[in-house]
């Protein structure tokens, strides 16, 4: 099995790109290079009265730097914001089963549908596909000011944007957008609030796919030690639902077998 | 690390190479063993295990407090014969004594587990009368002598392995408790388990935990987990394995200068990973920069 560790990494940059959001890299060649899309790390303050740590999406990695973006959200999150150019931070390597990209093939099409900060984690996965040779729809919604937009572009992907606000592109959804725009493919995938993702999720059934759904719970370790962080999961051909754990069996399930409206 | 230290304890009847164990539910043999080997600890404590497989609590489970965390996982276990069939066989490959927590709703539960895990290679059993999430039943256990007492014989009657009692602090005199499982056949008591508590958004106007409350845990709980421990000492004869809200060597030596014979680490290794081996690495630098070479040193290096 491969070891799991907490690394100290030294901070390359914290920037704001939007309002409330910030994006950090982050020098750490043992995280990084292992990283895969939809993975996440564990990001810890230097607060000892804030104990646990902040599980961030993997937004991007290559060898030796990790791309995290995180809205400020609480304390935590604001601890990070005051974090300055060389100081370093302990993050874990990389925690989370990930989107699984093994059943995509060269030449297929992909739909990728982001909320918010949710829309990280996908451009990973939208590296990682176009290097596959996969045709790239991307949909993202944000409540007002959007971000990664560049980014998801530079991939050559489709791309549309939505905002709740209509300041900025498709006046509604991220889904309600890439709907309209026709951009249905074989494979979808999504992250972004529980809501979103059960429409999501219900969308892809409803045309006969199946979305990969990266889930988001409170977590307590992050590893799955406490089994704080669950989501009822029904895999195909099982009789009842079982309970498993976000941080260690996801964050990415299939949409098809997540139990969105028991708990 | 120093030959010269001697780190054994012996906790009814069972060796322990160092004093220091795990806390039930802050610990997976598979997830745990990712971080570090778990041969360097004498012994481990399994998560609570009941006969059959319980859901646990709805979710958020988790929220952290200043300095500690509430958690309402409602002792979530796959039940005792996935346990058998998962985590005993992966402990096997490391050399440690195995603890199981035991969960139940009733003495019959409890006894079912124990009579289940009476032929493996479990070393002893933690029997937890005091967890605060489960509605029926647990906590009755643990705040009333009687019952307490009652589970106690009922499980000693049947146990083939040594049986520690693990003790709520939720309680107005937690000796009473104490001596109640001592003179019903407890072979050992692990104190404190959780602290019952809330929190309110107070921007949302809502309870955070679905289960509305939790229990509380991690270094904010540690004086009080101190000073029930002395306590208890001073009550009961029995072996005690401290714990609560240990995140430092000396902490360790706290607790052992309170009158616990062992202690376990919970929270910290929530927060870090490599916490109880990364404790009993400091405990040994206090233990060589304070000149002890033994358990029973630091524990006469406490006078009042
Ligand atoms: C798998 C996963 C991936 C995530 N990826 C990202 C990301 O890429 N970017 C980003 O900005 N956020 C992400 N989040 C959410 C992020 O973890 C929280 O926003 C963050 O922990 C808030 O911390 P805080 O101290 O600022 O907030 P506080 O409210 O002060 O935090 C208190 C506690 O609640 C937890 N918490 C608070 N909000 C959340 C939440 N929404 N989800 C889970 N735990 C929470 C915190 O970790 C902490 O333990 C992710 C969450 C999960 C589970
Ligand atoms: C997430 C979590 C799960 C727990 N599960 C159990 C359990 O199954 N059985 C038990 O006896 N105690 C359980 N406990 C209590 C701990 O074993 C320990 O008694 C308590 O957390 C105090 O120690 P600490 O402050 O070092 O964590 C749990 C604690 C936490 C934080």
């Amino acid at each position: 099995m491969e070891a799991k560790k907490i690394v100290t990494a030294e901070i390359l940059s914290n920037r704001p790109i939007a309002k409330g959001i910030m994006e950090l890299k982050l020098l750490a060649p043992e995280s990084a290079s292992q990283a895969k899309p939809g993975q996440f790390v564990n990001v810890y303050t230097g607060d000892s009265s804030l104990l646990l740590p902040r599980p961030i999406s993997i937004c991007d990695a290559d060898d030796t730097t990790l791309t995290l973006i995180y809205a400020v959200v609480g304390k935590g999150t604001a601890w990070f914001a005051d974090c300055c150019v060389g100081q370093e931070l302990r993050v874990s390597t990389p925690l989370g089963n990930g989107f699984d990209v093994s059943v995509v093939r060269e030449g297929d099409t992909a739909l990728l549908i982001g909320g918010g900060i949710g829309s990280c984690p996908l451009l990973k996965l939208g590296k990682v596909l176009k290097e596959k040779g996969v045709k790239l729809n991307v949909a993202i919604g944000f409540r007002d000011e959007p971000f990664l937009e560049e980014e998801f572009r530079a991939l050559g992907a489709n791309v549309v944007v939505a905002t709740d606000s209509g300041r900025v592109g498709y006046h509604g959804t991220a889904l309600a957008a890439a709907m309209d725009a026709g951009m249905d493919c074989e494979h979808w995938f999504t992250c972004g609030p529980k809501i979103m993702l059960k429409f999501v999720a219900k969308e892809a059934m409803a045309r006969g796919r199946d979305a990969q759904v990266s889930m988001e719970e409170r977590m307590g370790c992050g590893y799955g030690a406490c089994v704080g962080c669950v989501v009822d999961v029904l895999e195909r051909g099982a009789e009842a639902p079982v309970r498993k754990k976000v941080c260690k069996d996801g964050p990415v399930f299939l949409g098809s077998e997540v139990f969105f409206d028991e708990q | 690390m120093s030959n010269k230290l001697d780190l054994r304890v012996n906790i009814a009847g069972v060796e322990w190479k160092n004093p220091i164990t795990t806390a039930s539910g802050t610990f997976s043999a598979r997830e745990s063993s990712a971080f570090y080997d778990l041969s360097r600890l004498d012994a481990v404590t399994t998560k609570g295990v009941a006969d059959v497989p319980w859901a646990g609590n709805p979710t958020p489970r988790i929220a952290e407090t200043y300095g500690g965390m509430l958690n309402a996982v409602g002792l979530q276990n796959p039940g005792v014969e996935a346990y058998m069939k998962e985590e005993l066989p992966y402990l096997a490959n490391y050399d440690t004594n195995v603890i199981a927590n035991v969960a139940g709703h009733s003495i019959e539960e409890y006894c079912a587990v124990v009579e289940r895990l009476n032929d493996t290679d479990v070393d002893m059993f933690e029997i937890n009368i005091s967890c605060p999430n489960v509605k029926q039943g647990g906590i009755g256990f643990g705040t009333d002598p009687v019952q307490a007492g009652l589970v106690t014989k009922a499980v000693k009657a049947i146990a083939k392995k040594p049986m520690i009692i693990k003790l709520t602090p939720n309680v107005t005199d937690i000796t009473e408790i104490a001596k109640a499982v001592e003179e019903n056949g407890a072979d050992a008591i692990s104190m404190i388990n959780t602290l019952l508590g809330m929190r309110i958004d107070p921007r949302r106007g809502k309870l955070v935990l679905a289960n509305k409350t939790g229990g509380f845990s991690g270094p904010a709980v540690k004086p009080v987990a101190v000073r029930m421990v002395y306590q208890v000492r001073r009550a009961v004869n029995i072996p005690i394995i401290g714990l609560g809200g240990i995140s430092t060597g000396e902490d360790v030596a706290e607790f052992l200068m309170a009158g616990a014979d062992a202690v376990a680490i919970g929270t910290a290794a929530l927060v870090n990973p490599t916490a109880p081996v990364d404790i009993l690495e400091q405990f040994e630098t206090y233990m060589e920069e304070m000149g002890f070479t033994t358990i029973a040193d630091v524990k006469k290096a406490f006078c009042e």
